[in-house]
């Protein structure tokens, strides 16, 4: 059963701390640039959206993380076999000690999720499997203090999206992401 | 700038969807800190899996007092999470970060003197033992009591707003001295002045609420824990009416939303009153039973027209008037707003009891007494400020300046602190964290804190303003100390310490316990006993330190009513007062009358001729709070760098392209920060982050107080931005 993620932009409101729980569990290293766009390694990464003009401006928040592809990318390219789909939950996962730090997934990958720390090797969500496995919902949903992430199985969001128009992300990688209209 | 592209949902290209989320043009390699950015080592970066759950609350900003849940391992915390049972969280992107705030290499370890004389540019930080740091102390207030009297020993407590302050005030008035302050003289404090004037708050967001009013409110920010009513509310089809000058997370629930110049709510609040009172929407069985001087307060709208109030706010007339509709239709009304966003304003009291009058048209405001009452928890007051403060009421350094303060207020307005120590009537200072960065001109209060005869500050870093002391001491932070005691809902909470202290870092309430003994007043102060305090604190809930000791998520106490009394509210008419005795008396208009910011661009249009643009300062971001966190690299990776949000309109017209260096340029002076082109500011008016020590906006704002409050006028100056 692919697992996946699903994010309600009406409830996301930009406060950073689905990030920073995510750093915080699973001891992502920080990294302070003024360099834009240049901050990292993150595995979840909160960006806000405009659109408009004053007086009908917008402002929407979205908070995203590896989409755990159906046909994910980087594992297609990796030359090293370090990174893998799960095959009873679909969650991809990298193994730090085969990975050769080549880049190959992060240029492969559709929405720049892998990232690279200190260490030169690829990090990136592992959708908290110390916690998921043992029932637990993920560190970001978890702190989630507007309820807009919900982590579970594909069938799961779907149905709970039913009457949200949500929409599954579009991609020919067939990220594993439901968002909000 | 602009990103054409809302967010499809269904459809996001690829290069769409990297340029909206900014992924794009990331570097994959570490590049190193540039200079200038602060050189945080250390961590906590090894999460390590397992260990024991111990519980305690989050201190990383001053009202959250969220549970915190943290993992130990070997006497070392590793992981945070919420403390899901908990009335108050989860945590937010603050509370996630709080263990680089714990292990930070730079927290303050041992209680240290100065060794240079002030104004040296090194203090010569020698370490001492805690007995020499609390005996020189004593010793050396005593000296000045003795010589000068005890009032002028001021006794004041920053941030963070913790349940110590209580001990703090009773340490100053067993002294002698009624002069204990608080970082609440900029803070919050103002509201409470506006509400007692007017009579009571009015009400929240209540379930039976049905249109509600969120002026000057961006909890997504300040406080998301308490979002998550906000958006039950919505979906509960509660009208949403948004008054704030951006656009924040809140705006997007909002059915209308209103962005007034700041500094000018008054004039908004009456028109919208105007508009409830001509279209017969007043709630008038309040109104006549429960008021006085509403037909004073009818005529003195009268002048607010619509089209009068778009031009001294630039609310669209008929926006304003849809406003005032729907409000006013869907009772009943509640009304959020936040701790000073309507009071850091030369007008600010006024303006907030004009916002206060206009809910209570719509009949916003309980009339206490009337029903049967549910009231909140509390513990014991220790201060004893009832019997303790009034005979010492005549030594208060801010009698004459702020008499209206002084009337409601048990700690005084510390706002004039530059000239209470120029005129020596403040001659030493014990600062239980204090910083003197959020005064605005704040290099006449570092000069005013320096110039002292003898001061001892308390904090978990030797920040700028502990640097000018002549001794420090180590505190503890939450995850390091006994108590206080946190009572959140109905839960009754004793937080214990969940992993040792760093150094020799205490409790405050403790070492201000040790200090009273050391100043021969053992006996009133439990012999410096916690326990036997918190025992006594807690007498009126029927509990015990040793029970709270051994609930770790601590204790729940079932409601109970208070049977509905005599009614009416706590003012000389005992009426909710439109007009306001106690203001006309100390020679101030009664009515919430509107009067124009004096640095604004009706009043000094000359001075708007070259600056131009209003300036907003002190809104909150979501990673800081106040000048705090920006040594903590969890949170300042999120935000580098000190920002200016400007509107696209505006950075066009004067060629400023985003991230790039500004001069924001005021009467006073200068700072320059990077622009932040967005939506979120409306045209003409800007707005600056505070506390950052190299853009300071404090150095550039004037010392324009409120002269109700002694609240600055933080949020509604003139400025020029330009290239740097």
């Amino acid at each position: 059963m692919q697992k996946g993620f699903y994010l309600d932009t009406e409830r996301c409101m930009g406060c950073h701390t689905c990030e920073a729980a995510c750093k915080n569990w699973n001891g992502v290293e920080p990294k302070i640039t003024d360099k834009p766009g240049a901050q990292g390694p993150k595995w979840r990464r909160v960006t806000n959206i405009e659109s408009g003009a004053y007086p009908n401006a917008q402002i929407i928040s979205v908070s995203l993380s590896c989409m755990h592809c159906g046909e994910p990318a980087c594992v297609a390219v990796c030359p090293a076999g370090a990174i893998s789909k799960r095959p009873e939950d679909g969650i991809v996962v990298v193994d730090q000690s085969k990975c050769i730090g080549c880049h190959y997934c992060f240029f492969a990958c559709p929405f720049g999720v892998p990232q690279y720390g200190s260490s030169g090797t690829m990090q990136k969500c592992n959708y908290c499997l110390d916690r998921t496995e043992k029932g637990q919902e993920p560190a970001c949903v978890n702190s989630c203090p507007a309820l807009a992430i919900r982590a579970g199985t594909m069938d799961e969001l779907a149905k709970y999206t039913q009457e949200r128009l949500a929409r599954q992300l579009a991609g020919s990688t067939q990220p594993s992401m439901l968002i909000s209209r | 700038m602009q990103d054409k592209e809302k967010i499809p949902g269904c459809r996001l290209g690829r290069r769409t969807f990297l340029k909206a989320t900014g992924v794009l043009g990331v570097t994959a390699t570490g590049a190193g800190l540039k200079p200038g950015l602060p050189n945080v080592g250390v961590a906590d970066t090894k999460a390590t899996s397992g260990g024991e759950i111990r519980r305690s609350i989050c201190d990383m900003c001053c009202l959250g007092r969220c549970g915190i849940e943290v993992f130990v391992k070997d006497g070392r915390a590793t992981r945070v999470q919420p403390f899901k049972d908990y009335p108050n969280g989860p945590i937010c992107v603050k509370g996630n970060s709080i263990l680089f705030q714990l292990y930070h290499p730079d927290r303050l370890k041992y209680p240290m003197k100065r060794t240079k004389p002030k104004g040296s540019s090194n203090a010569g930080w020698q370490r001492i033992t805690w007995d020499e740091a609390l005996g020189t102390i004593a010793a050396n207030l005593t000296k000045i009591k003795q010589k000068y009297g005890a009032e002028k020993v001021l006794f004041y407590a920053g941030d963070p707003k913790d349940p110590v302050r209580p001990n703090l005030q009773r340490l100053a008035l067993k002294f002698g001295s009624p002069n204990y302050g608080t970082e609440s003289s900029v803070c919050h404090r103002a509201i409470i002045v506006a509400q007692n004037l007017n009579g009571a708050a009015s009400a929240g967001l209540t379930p039976a609420t049905r249109a509600l009013i969120i002026w000057a409110n961006n909890s997504a920010w300040s406080q998301p824990r308490s979002m998550g009513e906000i958006f039950k509310a919505k979906e509960r089809g509660v009208k949403i009416i948004d008054v704030d000058p951006r656009i924040a997370p809140t705006t997007k629930l909002a059915d209308i939303h209103l962005q007034p110049r700041p500094g000018t709510d008054g004039a908004l609040a009456l028109g919208m009153s105007r508009v409830i009172l001509h279209e017969n929407l007043y709630d008038k069985e309040f109104v006549l039973k429960w008021t006085q001087g509403f037909q004073e307060f009818g005529s003195y709208v009268q002048q607010f027209t619509p089209e009068k109030v778009e031009k001294i706010t630039g609310v669209p007339a008929g926006k304003l008037v849809a406003a005032a509709r729907l409000y006013a239709s869907n009772k009943p009304t509640g009304w959020l707003t936040s701790a000073s966003p309507t009071v850091h304003h030369w007008n600010g009291c006024q303006n907030h009891r004009a916002i206060s009058a206009m809910t209570a048209l719509t009949g916003a405001v309980p009339v206490p007494g009337l029903e049967p009452s549910t009231p909140a928890l509390s513990f014991r007051d220790i201060t004893e400020s009832r019997t303790l403060l009034p005979p010492l009421r005549s030594k208060r350094v801010d009698l004459k300046d702020f008499p209206v303060w002084e009337q409601f207020e048990p700690e005084i307005q510390i706002n004039r602190l530059p000239e209470y120590v120029k005129d020596g009537v403040l001659r030493a200072g014990l600062f239980v964290g204090c910083n003197y960065r959020m005064w605005p001109q704040d290099q006449l209060y570092a000069k005013a804190i320096s110039d002292m005869d003898f001061t001892a500050g308390a904090d978990f870093w030797l920040t700028p303003t502990m640097e000018l002391m002549d001794i420090v001491l180590p505190a503890a932070t939450s995850l390091e100390r006994l108590g206080p005691i946190n009572i959140a809902g109905r839960t009754v909470f004793l937080p214990q310490p969940v992993v040792p202290p760093i150094g020799e870092a205490r409790g405050d309430m403790e070492w201000m316990w040790d200090l009273a003994k050391h100043l021969g007043m053992g006996a009133e102060f439990w012999n410096g006993d916690v326990m036997a305090t918190i025992d006594s604190q807690l007498e009126p809930l029927g509990l015990k330190a040793a029970d709270l000791i051994k609930a770790p998520k601590g204790i729940v106490i079932p409601p109970s009513t208070t049977p509905a009394g005599k009614p009416g509210f706590k003012t000389p008419s005992g009426k909710f007062e439109f007009k306001s005795s106690i203001l006309e008396k100390a020679g101030f208009d009664g009515l919430p009358t509107y009067k124009e910011p004096p640095e604004g661009p009706i009043a000094a249009p000359q001075t708007a001729e070259k600056f131009p643009l209003i300036f907003n300062t002190g809104s909150r971001e979501p990673m800081y709070t106040h000048s705090r966190h920006r040594n903590n690299p969890r949170l300042r990776e999120l935000q580098p760098n000190p920002k200016l949000d400007i509107n696209p309109k505006d950075a066009q017209a004067r060629g400023i392209k985003q991230s790039e260096d500004v001069i924001v340029e005021t009467p006073l002076g200068r700072i320059t920060v990077k622009a932040n082109i967005t939506n979120i500011a409306q045209p003409g008016v800007v707005h600056v982050f505070h506390g950052w020590p190299q853009a300071d906006v404090n150095t550039i704002l004037p010392r324009t107080f409120d002269p109700i409050t002694g609240f600055p006028a933080f949020k509604s100056q003139l400025c020029q931005v330009r290239k740097a």
